[in-house]
C-alpha cells in the first residue's frame, strides 16, 4: 500500500468517531450550560434595570421634585396648563425646562430602566 | 420552529440560526457532531472525561464565536479545531510528566494482527499521537500544527512521520488486501 493510499485509509478511520453511549445526555449537558448563560445574562439585565430605577427614584426624592410637585399641583393648575400651551406656541424649546439637570438626570435613569426591560425581553425572544 | 424541522436542516442552516441566537439549533448542532469532536479528543490522548470536559467548553466557546463561522469549511472541523487547542492549553497547563515509550511496541510481530485505530493511537508517545491526531483528526496542516504546539515545522514532520509509519505496522493492511493475500 502507498503512503497516499495509507493516509486516505488513516483519513476514512479518523472521520468515524469512537462509539459512545452516551451522546444525547452529552449535547443535552452542553444545552443546559447555554441555558444557564443566557439565565445570569437575563439576571443581569434585571439587576441593571432595578439599579436604573433606584437611581432614578432617589435623583427624584433628593431633588425634591415630589414635594415641588405637590406645592405646585392644586393653586397652579390653570396657570400650568396656560404655560403648556404656550410652550407648545413656542415650538418646544426643551433647554428652558425648570431644572434641567434634573430633568436629565431622571431621562437617563428611565431609559436605562427601559433598555434594561427590552433588553431582558429579547432574551427571552432568543 | 418544532424539533424534527430542526433536525432535517443541513448544518450550515443551523449554525446561520444559531448566529442569529437559536440556541435549539445550535443544541441539533452538537447532538449531531459531538461524537467527532469527543473522539478527536480522546485520540489526543484526553481521559473520556476530560474530553467531555473539553468538548462542552470547545462547543460554548463555538457557540459565543458562532458568528465567526463563515461555512468555507465543516462545522464539525471548526469545533474540533477549537477543542484540540483547548485541550492542548490545558495539557500545557499540567505539570510536565516523563513521556512513557510506545507502549507494545513490537514491530513485525505484531503486524499481522489488525487493530483499531483507538488502541493503534494509544500505543503511540504523546507528542507523535498529538501530531497525527492534529493532522489527520483535525484537520490541521503541519504548519497550523506546528504554530499551535509550538514547535518547528521541521520537528512536527518528523513526529508525524514517525506515528504513521508506527500505525502502518500497527494497523497493518487493510481486510480486503490480507483477503486476496490468503487466495
Amino acid at each position: 500500500m502507498s503512503d497516499f493510499e495509507f493516509e486516505a485509509r488513516l483519513e476514512r478511520m479518523f472521520s468515524q468517531p469512537p462509539r459512545l453511549t452516551d451522546p444525547g445526555l452529552f449535547a443535552a449537558q452542553v444545552q443546559a450550560r447555554l441555558e444557564r448563560g443566557w439565565a445570569f445574562r437575563r439576571v443581569l439585565l434585571g439587576a441593571a434595570g432595578v439599579v436604573g430605577g433606584v437611581v432614578a427614584a432617589s435623583q427624584a426624592f433628593s431633588s425634591g421634585l415630589l414635594s415641588r410637585l405637590g406645592q405646585v399641583q392644586a393653586p397652579v393648575k390653570p396657570l400650568i396648563a396656560e404655560l403648556r400651551s404656550e410652550r407648545l406656541a413656542a415650538g418646544n424649546d426643551w433647554s428652558a425646562l425648570a431644572g434641567s439637570g434634573e430633568v436629565i438626570w431622571i431621562a437617563a435613569a428611565m431609559l436605562a430602566v427601559t433598555v434594561g426591560i427590552i433588553a431582558t425581553r429579547l432574551s427571552d425572544t432568543f | 420552529m418544532n424539533r424534527d424541522a430542526v433536525q432535517s436542516l443541513h448544518d450550515l442552516e443551523l449554525a446561520a440560526l444559531a448566529t442569529a441566537g437559536d440556541r435549539r439549533a445550535f443544541g441539533e448542532l452538537v447532538r449531531r457532531h459531538n461524537a467527532g469532536v469527543r473522539g478527536v479528543l480522546m485520540r489526543m490522548g484526553a481521559d473520556p472525561a476530560t474530553a467531555d470536559d473539553v468538548a462542552q467548553d470547545a462547543f460554548i466557546t463555538a457557540f459565543s464565536r458562532i458568528s465567526e463561522f463563515r461555512g468555507q469549511g465543516a462545522f464539525p472541523g471548526w469545533v474540533k479545531r477549537i477543542a484540540a487547542r483547548q485541550y492542548l492549553k490545558r495539557l500545557r497547563r499540567r505539570a510536565p510528566e516523563p513521556e512513557p515509550e510506545a507502549e507494545g511496541w513490537g514491530g513485525e510481530g505484531e503486524s499481522a494482527a489488525r487493530m483499531d485505530l483507538d488502541q493503534a493511537l494509544a500505543g503511540l508517545p504523546e507528542t507523535e499521537r498529538i501530531c497525527v491526531t492534529l493532522c489527520y483528526g483535525a484537520g490541521f496542516s503541519h504548519s497550523e500544527a506546528a504554530a499551535t504546539l509550538d514547535l518547528p515545522l521541521g520537528t512536527v514532520k518528523s513526529h508525524v512521520k514517525r506515528g504513521l509509519d508506527r500505525l502502518r505496522v500497527r494497523l497493518g493492511p487493510p481486510a480486503a488486501d490480507k483477503e486476496r493475500a490468503h487466495v
